[in-house]
């Protein structure tokens, strides 16, 4: 057997650390690039959006490389009237591949296990050994991006703090045990501690949008590594562990949907699909919290962000908060991209002053 | 004298402008970038120097626009800045009390909010460049009227005809059938102004709240049947000031100015750079799987800039 999954960011580190645990081996395709984005563009259909063409060209990458089975994580919830991952599957099964295709969807999690366990022939013990030390690794390497992108606008070396990162991001990868793990994150915070000036206060942005665009750095040109090097704090609305937490823990699912719908109630009352009501109650979230800014990613032709975006407008003269929309397509050159970035980011700074 | 120069390289046009320290405008050029922003950009400068010749010392450079980092590079900029700030400083110092501007250029239309003299708010257009200069500028040929004339002509309609604005390929396909079905060109292009400028409206204007002064800049402030068609859509008086033409490049000129009271140093080429033999070059990089294209600029032989690797490989030269 061999295991194949789309890139979303850095959540190939935690999936190949839990296939490796159960002795799965895995093909993992180059991080996305221009070979891969044209190869999804040739076989999706035209109107579908930059996610579902990365992650086919990813998918068909992986097949085309040997691997039998294609895990995707998500897929077939409201988005795209859940046909998500059902498209990518007929589309790879009629291009003439032949191969197991699993989608790991929260609510049919432990349907999912089950499934696995047969798969495999090994025991529930193993499942959770591995399941456990993939959630750790998942949740470290977010909560060090996180960090990151809250401290790089204070770093007076900027250029050498991002060979640093990957260098501990390298180090997560290697790692083996939950020990280890979390003594690398304790390490690295350490170290950025003492770089950061708590005297000062650079206006913060909440990116919101899909997950797929706020996690791949590919797909939103690395917004979060461009904001920090013009001197602005960044957070994401969602992280790959953040939607693990909130969507497979039955007993924490149920909690962050009341309080996303209490919240974004009188702006969007119901859940329309993909992010669209996560995207409004993160907004929402943000301006509680005193942030200066949102930026929000939409992908072309997504519908569930095309219909948040209209919420934000509202959101953003309601509030008095700089709402910006950005939509991310296959466009390779960042001119447009840039100039509406720092010219926010500018914007950002003059308001900020003033306060 | 002092004097300050700033550069809007632009996707149609190239701006150059010199001012000095209270403001006068000393040269002005404006010349199409013709996809040549290297030469343009040279030759700009070339006749920059003819017009000021030696009286006055250039302290200070600003450049802004698409085509900005190229030109940084053959002028040797000490500004770098974006369209947005760069016009919003231009009409703050020009038009004092501007609460909203208009601007619309050759790709691009943006919408800038302004309140005691900072920007509050902004918008761009997003995907499509349906309504901008490009467009305009298109037309006119297909109807074979000067793009001068092309605004007056809408005045003298007597009964505007109804055009989709929203793209520019369905607007174009609607004036065509428009016209086979005996419209007079003139009704067509006040059609389509009023189009135009109800797309901007609702596409990078929306949700924002257009108080007045309202100032309107960029190429397309020439044309008096889309400043018509806005004082119609808003009811509000619109100011063309007038420099429009070269307010980006005024607003990175002031930038410059600030610079140098600040820094007193310029990183100034000298005009001899309308001389320098510029070749870019681009390769990709297979380091990783990122292959990302890599641009590098020769001057005269040697290696002047280099740009767009993700990584910190190329940052170096």
């Amino acid at each position: 057997m061999k295991v194949a999954f789309p890139h979303m960011g850095r959540v190939c580190i935690p999936l190949k650390t839990l296939f490796d645990s159960l002795g799965v081996s895995v093909i993992i395709p180059p991080r996305n690039n221009d070979t891969i984005k044209n190869t999804g563009y040739k076989y999706s259909p035209e109107y579908s959006c930059l996610p579902f063409k990365m992650i086919l060209g990813n998918i068909l990458y992986s097949l085309e490389n040997g691997a039998d089975t294609v895990i995707m994580l998500g897929g077939s919830g409201p988005c795209r009237f859940g046909y998500f991952a059902y498209m990518l599957n007929l589309i790879a099964r009629d291009l003439g591949y032949r191969f197991k295709f699993i989608c790991l969807e929260p609510s049919s999690l432990l349907k999912n296990i089950v499934e696995f366990k047969r798969l495999l022939r090994c025991g529930y013990s193993d499942i959770y050994t591995a399941l456990v030390l993939g959630w750790e690794k998942l949740k470290t390497v977010d909560s060090l991006e996180a960090l990151y992108f809250k401290t790089l606008p204070y770093i007076s070396d900027k250029d050498s703090s991002k060979q640093e990162f990957e260098e501990v991001v390298a180090k997560l990868e290697q790692s083996s045990n939950i020990l280890s793990i979390n003594e690398i994150y304790r390490d690295y915070s350490d170290h950025l501690a003492v770089q950061r000036d708590i005297y000062k206060q650079f206006p913060r942005i909440g990116i919101v949008g899909d997950i797929y665009t706020l996690n791949e750095p590919y797909s939103n040109h690395n917004i979060e590594y461009l904001l920090g090097m013009k001197g602005i704090e960044t957070t994401r609305s969602v992280y790959t562990s953040t939607w693990v937490e909130t969507n497979a823990f039955f007993w924490k699912r149920k909690r962050f949907n009341k309080k996303m719908k209490d919240l974004s109630m009188g702006y969007l009352n119901d859940n329309i699909g993909g992010f669209a009501m996560e995207t409004v109650y993160h907004t929402l979230d943000f301006i509680n919290r005193d942030f200066d800014g949102i930026l929000h990613m939409v992908p072309i032709t997504c519908m569930p962000e095309i219909v948040s975006r209209q919420v934000l407008q509202r959101i953003s003269v309601e509030k008095k908060i700089p709402i910006m929309s950005i939509t991310v397509d296959e466009h390779n050159d960042c001119t447009g991209f840039e100039t509406r970035v720092e010219a926010f980011a500018e914007m950002l700074y003059m308001r900020h002053k003033k306060v | 004298m002092r004097a300050y120069l700033g550069v809007d390289v632009g996707s149609v046009s190239t701006k150059l402008v010199v001012i000095d320290d209270a403001m006068n405008i000393l040269s002005s050029i404006y010349t199409s970038t013709a996809g040549q922003p290297i030469r343009t950009v040279q030759d700009g400068l070339k006749a920059v120097e003819g017009e000021i010749g030696n009286k006055a010392e250039i302290s200070g450079v600003g450049v802004t626009g698409s085509g900005r980092e190229i030109a940084s590079i053959i002028v040797g900029a000490d500004v770098v800045k974006n369209e947005i700030t760069s016009h919003a400083v231009a009409a703050s110092y020009l038009v004092p009390d501007t609460r909203t501007i208009l601007e619309i250029g050759g790709q691009d239309s943006k919408i800038i909010i302004m309140r005691n003299g900072i920007v509050v708010d902004f918008a761009m257009n997003t995907v499509c460049a349906a309504g901008t200069g490009s467009f305009l500028d298109h037309q006119a040929q297909r109807l074979g009227i000067p793009i001068e004339e092309f605004g007056g002509l809408a005045l003298k309609a007597d009964n505007p005809v109804r055009i989709a604005g929203r793209c520019s390929v369905f607007a174009e396909s609607d004036m065509i059938h428009k016209q086979q079905l005996g419209h007079s060109t003139e009704n067509i292009i006040a059609g389509l102004c009023e189009a135009l400028v109800r797309n901007y409206l609702n596409n990078v204007g929306k949700g924002k709240e257009i108080k007045s002064k309202i100032v309107f800049q960029g190429g397309v402030a020439a044309n008096i049947g889309i400043k018509a068609a806005f004082e119609q859509a808003l009811d509000q008086e619109i100011i063309v000031p007038e420099h429009y033409k070269i307010m980006g490049a005024i607003g990175v000129a002031l930038l410059a100015r600030d610079h140098f009271k600040k820094h007193e140093k310029t990183r100034f080429k000298g005009f001899a750079a309308s001389g320098f033999a510029y070749q870019p070059k681009s390769f990709e990089c297979k380091s990783c799987s990122n292959l990302c294209e890599i641009i590098q600029i020769y001057q005269d032989g040697s290696l002047a800039a280099r740009w767009g690797g993700r990584c910190g490989k190329w940052d170096t030269l």
